[in-house]
């Protein structure tokens, strides 16, 4: 990794790790929550998508989407309404012997932008914030936030919302058929070329298009207007309960 | 250009999987492809070498409709497989 050292990850169980002497730690921090952590739960057999997951009514809740589309911040919004973080950046699913997908839990803590901080309630002086070099075009910075009760167990994965960005007053859930929803699983495929190198490609498409084939997806137009998260937060948790049998 | 006289033929390293009546695609290079049951539909008939306007007879006749009605939508889907190499064109 150019400026940060070199890593190796083996047999999904040991990380080693030579860091360059001017990586700073949050840099190396960085790398070990995403790309080491990403290429050591595909050594160990998982399915791994881009994205944060929370646990409603003890099932998991995943949202995937372009950077910046607010699935974090989504995510934190929705822990504040009392549901435990199931993960963040790194969603690990493993498939059990019914076939039935499960969310495996990740990190304790959220890693969003500091201009959501003030939607979500969160005094940015209150938090640690990420020391990175690679500045924000928009001079944002990023903060964790810790989930006060996160998961502790794999959860079955209930369902998926694409988040799409807001370009106006909408906030709507519209559902996604098989077809369409494999192509949004496979965009959220983080690091497929690592699952493809240890998996095989084979494997990796029986497995994407398994999640596609059971796993409901919805598209989530979050409205244009940031200061509307908890409203889209609690229209989420009403979506997932409306759907309970 | 694929029209009613070609002959067409999924290309054999192309894999399918089942989504429920649609289908994946996965081509030799890794690239994945959903399909809708339409698509599905139209790619079951062309697993052996196929006369196009079999096909869209074919279809027309699984989906209660014209053959004209068919026609278009059939030749662009076969057009787009073609692009994306996923089926060989025995006869143009």
């Amino acid at each position: 990794m150019e400026g940060l050292g070199r890593f190796r990850v083996r047999d999904g169980e040991r990380v080693i790790v030579d860091s360059d002497p001017h990586a700073t730690p949050d840099e190396v921090d960085g790398l070990l929550l995403g790309s080491v952590t990403v290429a050591l739960a595909w050594q160990r057999g998982l399915l791994v998508l881009h994205g944060a997951a929370v646990a409603i009514d003890g099932q998991a809740v995943l949202f995937v989407g372009p950077p910046g589309c607010g699935k974090s911040s989504l995510a934190v919004a929705l822990v504040g309404l009392g549901h435990p973080l199931v993960t963040d950046d790194v969603c690990a699913v493993a498939f059990d012997p019914e076939g039935v997908p499960t969310v495996q839990p990740g990190t304790p803590f959220v890693r969003v932008w500091s201009d959501v901080l003030p939607t979500l309630g969160l005094d940015p002086g209150a938090l640690r914030r990420i020391d990175t070099r690679a500045t924000d075009p928009a001079g944002r910075q990023k903060y964790f936030v810790d989930a006060a009760q996160p998961a502790t167990q794999p959860l079955p994965l209930a369902r998926i919302y694409q988040v799409l960005p807001g370009k106006d007053a909408t906030l709507s859930i519209t559902p996604v058929n098989p077809s369409l929803r494999l192509s949004t699983l496979v965009s959220a495929t983080y690091h497929r070329e690592i699952g493809d190198e240890i998996g095989g490609r084979d494997a990796y498409f029986e497995r994407i298009t398994a999640l596609a084939r059971t796993t409901p997806l919805f598209r989530l137009r979050r409205p244009a207007d940031a200061t509307r998260l908890r409203e889209v937060a609690r229209t989420v948790e009403v979506d997932v309960r409306g759907a309970k049998p | 250009m694929i029209s009613r006289r070609s002959i067409v033929q999924a290309r054999a390293d192309v894999r399918r999987e089942d989504l429920g009546g649609e289908s994946a695609l996965m081509d030799a290079a890794g690239s994945v492809y959903g399909i809708d049951g339409v698509g599905a539909a139209v790619w079951a008939e062309i697993a052996a070498p196929a006369v196009v306007g079999r096909v869209i007879r074919n279809i027309a006749d699984a989906y209660g409709v014209e053959q004209r009605t068919a026609e278009p939508g059939v030749l662009a889907f076969l057009a787009q497989m073609g692009r994306f190499g996923l089926l060989d064109i025995i006869l143009d």
